[in-house]
């Protein structure tokens, strides 16, 4: 904030060479005004105003002398004279370019000594008002002629006070206010028929005072001006004539001269003295710009339709009666021309005031809505995710976790805070997080979606394999605003994947045992006693006796048992021929038999004609229960239960040896339990497999018959 | 039995068409085969068409085995005596054969032996079977 004071002394350090030289530059021009009174009187200082505003315009620095002729108070000849020639002598060797002459003594001066005391210097004149004879003017003289419009402005009172009857005229008994009467007599003649007309023009101001204040109703008064009252009382002012004047009458006094205004006065058109000023001051700006008095004409009637408010109010005039364009004095502003500016700054402040704060409303409302929706949608977000079952989590622009679901905090049975930042890799195993770090942070620093398996260490301590996978997240302007990521856990998966591996490698050593079996079943067995045929048959060719031909024949149907057996091995044509039931009995006797244990078979209502594929799937079960339980119970002691409806077949086998842990062995041992599953499963049925340590074994399982091949026969029976 | 070769009317069933040939030579001349069929549901159809007084039967046959053909025949007005001629040396084949309504159970291996001693037994309402090893 600069200094005040040193800007305005720098204004006027700059200002002031400016001034000079311009003043430097310009010519001087010398204006002389000669004054009728002193400026004691209002009209001298109205008039001069006018003057000096329009000399303001001067391109020329200009020397104004003003001087008094004061007639009022010197109106001796004598004293007039003396003051004639001071100031022909004053300016004697100090010549004026022009002279305004204010009022008629002024211009009478000029008139009768300007050829001999100011030879050449052009003349303006205003204010006179002319005596008998109106003088004739030359050619350096031009100016405003003083007017009166005492008629008008009767026309004006009456249309103010339409019910007037009488018209009172006052005046003063000087030289000059008798000059004025002879001009208003002359003007108001055409009043006199319609009017009572009367003229108090000839009293002492007491006399004037105490008729004023017995005036007739219906009256107007018209004061023409007193400079003296019939008693030789003068009024050099003006205004203390016209203040008694309004102050007697019981009527609205109305005048002709502005100056009077403000006294109590109500108006009319009134001679405008500080036009009449203004106009001649421009006509001695014109000539000292070099203009001839003769070229420019004089003016007149400068007058104007002027009323005092106050007075207007006091008499309950109304404003609207007035002549158009008439000028209104002291008139006092109304509410709304006094404070229009601040009304109109204060509504309009309110207006933006409002309007700012319905927008910062509508902003706020707006930014509610928005924000409830963001929660709301937050506590979608929330939810859905909470109740989601996979483990949710999301980091910010930093690398760092900022959110995880209640399924992850479930999952590591820890709380929300030690999960933050970077508490989320305490729970990964510690073989993995190197890489499971890397892995994100690259497809961070990319921007890319990204994929992951690692361990997490479970709740209960356990690491658990979970799937991760992560992708970017992007704000509505497409800045990126972090990572969402979701994990399942996959342990189950990647066991039962590696199962698989397992049954489907051991379901290729099994083929392959299978193939072995069969292949020197057929090389060691059928192929030797094929060989050994062919030997005898050789023999027969050199021998051909009937013993070798019973040889022959024997041998041969040794073979074709053994292929018997060999087809029994692969595919119980027992269980095609003769049915699930004596398949299973036949079975059942020949495995005792074979393994040489002791197995209770029994089986009731087992329809004939099942499926092939129950009848296959039980019988399988059944052969490989009994494998399994000789193989690893121990016991030698079995029991086979077959059961059947037309619409169900339940089988169980029971041992009574040495049991096992079934979860483990559907991990680790060969087909056998898996093979059984899948075949009860293929059949949509059940199987349930109840062993534990030392307990024994049960296998239970059930297997609906399809309805469209009915049971048609029945069988029972016991090994 | 050449006697008999006039009036004994024999239907062969079996898939193997050698088998039936080597049957049709070891039977043509003491027999009349009045035919012979490659699955069981021709069988059944044959037999219940043709009246046969003995009715060969493979068990493996397509369509229907010898033990359904047989059930077939013995539900049926058909009074044709069942041989079932079979490689199946096992006793719950022989026992279920007979359950089934056969005369007699020959085992191909002994066809030249035992075939002709079956057809005769069927003939006379006896029952014969050769077992190769004890039930």
């Amino acid at each position: 904030m600069a200094n005040p004071h040193f800007v305005i002394v720098w204004v006027l350090f700059c200002c002031l060479p400016c001034s000079a030289g311009e003043a430097q530059s310009k010519p001087v021009r010398r204006v002389l005004i000669f004054n009728e009174v002193g400026t004691a009187y209002p009209g001298i200082n109205l008039m001069d105003q006018g003057i000096r505003s329009a000399l303001r315009t001067s391109p020329y620095k200009l020397e104004v002398y003003r001087e008094y002729m004061d007639t009022l108070l010197f109106p001796d000849p004598a004293d007039q004279q003396r003051f004639r020639d001071f100031y022909i002598r004053k300016y004697q060797n100090r010549k004026p370019d022009v002279i305004i002459t204010v009022g008629p003594s002024p211009l009478k001066f000029m008139l009768e000594t300007h050829h001999s005391a100011f030879p050449g210097v052009p003349i303006a004149f205003c204010l006179p008002t002319w005596g008998p004879g109106t003088p004739v003017l030359d050619s350096d003289f031009t100016g405003v002629e003083n007017a009166f419009a005492p008629f008008e402005t009767i026309e004006a009172a009456l249309r103010l006070q339409p019910s007037t009857k009488h018209i009172v005229v006052v005046g003063g008994a000087g030289a000059h206010d008798k000059l004025l009467e002879e001009r208003v007599r002359d003007r108001l003649k055409p009043y006199e028929r319609n009017f009572d007309l009367s003229y108090l023009t000839n009293l002492t101001m007491p006399d004037l005072v105490e008729t004023l204040k017995r005036l007739p109703n219906h009256t107007i008064v018209l004061f023409t001006g007193m400079g003296q009252d019939a008693a030789g009382t003068k009024f050099i002012s003006g205004e203390e004539a016209v203040e008694k004047v309004v102050a007697a009458a019981n009527a609205p006094v109305f005048g002709m001269n502005d100056i009077n205004l403000g006294h109590g006065e109500v108006g009319g058109k009134v001679s405008y003295i500080r036009e009449q000023g203004r106009i001649a001051g421009d006509m001695a700006l014109r000539m000292l710009k070099g203009e001839r008095p003769q070229d420019i004409p004089t003016v007149r009637d400068i007058t104007t339709y002027m009323f005092d408010s106050r007075a207007l109010k006091r008499w309950g005039f109304k404003e609207s009666d007035l002549p158009p364009g008439s000028i209104l004095l002291n008139r006092k502003a109304t509410f709304w021309e006094s404070y229009k500016w601040y009304v109109i700054s204060s509504i309009s402040l309110f207006l933006l005031e409002a309007l700012l704060i319905s927008g910062l409303l509508w902003q706020r409302t707006r930014r509610r809505h928005a924000e409830n929706v963001v929660r709301e949608s937050e506590r979608r977000f929330r939810l859905v995710a909470n109740t989601a079952p996979v483990m949710i989590w999301m980091s910010g622009t930093d690398k760092l976790c900022t959110y995880v679901n209640q399924a992850w905090l479930d999952f590591t049975g820890r709380n929300f805070a030690a999960e933050m930042g970077s508490g989320w890799v305490e729970s990964i195993h510690p073989e993995d997080a190197k890489a499971c770090f890397d892995i994100y942070s690259q497809a961070f620093n990319r921007r890319e979606p990204f994929t992951m398996q690692y361990r997490v260490r479970r709740h209960d301590g356990d690491y658990r394999w979970v799937l991760d996978r992560g992708v970017p997240r992007f704000n509505d302007d497409h800045s990126f605003a972090g990572y969402t990521g979701s994990c399942v856990d996959i342990t189950d998966r990647k066991l039962a994947e590696e199962a698989l591996s397992g049954v489907s490698r051991r379901l290729i050593e099994s083929q392959e045992q299978e193939r072995s079996r069969i292949g020197r079943e057929l090389h060691d067995d059928i192929n030797q006693q094929l060989a050994l045929l062919a030997v005898e048959l050789d023999r027969l060719d050199k021998n051909g006796s009937t013993k070798d031909l019973q040889g022959f024949k024997r041998r041969v149907m040794e073979i074709a048992r053994a292929v018997e057996a060999l087809s029994h091995q692969l595919h119980s044509s027992k269980l095609e021929y003769l049915g699930l039931a004596a398949a299973a009995k036949s079975f059942c006797k020949e495995f005792s038999e074979t393994h040489n244990v002791k197995i209770d078979f029994t089986q009731n209502g087992v329809p004939r004609n099942l499926p092939g594929e129950v009848a296959l799937c039980v019988f399988r079960v059944l052969q490989e229960g009994l494998q399994n339980a000789v193989k690893y119970s121990g016991a030698d002691h079995f029991e086979v239960e077959l059961c059947g409806t037309a619409a169900d077949i339940w089988l169980r086998v029971r041992d009574f040896g040495r049991g096992f842990s079934v979860d483990d062995a559907m991990k680790t041992k060969g087909l056998g339990l898996v093979s059984m599953r899948e075949r009860v499963n293929l059949v949509k049925g059940e199987i349930v497999i109840k062993s534990q340590p030392m307990a024994g074994t049960e296998i239970s399982m059930h297997v609906p018959v399809p309805t469209a091949e009915p049971a048609r026969e029945v069988t029972s029976g016991a090994a | 039995m050449n006697n008999q070769k006039k009036c004994t009317r024999v239907l062969l069933a079996d898939d193997l068409p050698e088998m039936l040939e080597q049957v049709r030579e070891l039977l043509c001349d003491h027999c009349e085969l009045i035919g012979s069929v490659t699955d069981g549901e021709q069988a059944l159809s044959a037999a219940l068409t043709l009246n046969p007084d003995i009715l060969i039967l493979d068990i493996s046959m397509p369509i229907l085995n010898g033990f359904e053909v047989a059930r077939g025949v013995r539900e049926s007005n058909c009074r044709a005596k069942i041989v079932f001629f079979t490689i199946h040396e096992d006793s719950d084949y022989v026992d279920t054969a007979f359950s089934c309504g056969a005369s007699a159970y020959v085992l191909k291996c002994r066809a030249g032996t035992d075939l002709l001693l079956a057809i005769e037994a069927a003939l006379q309402d006896h029952t014969f079977i050769h077992r190769s090893k004890p039930m």
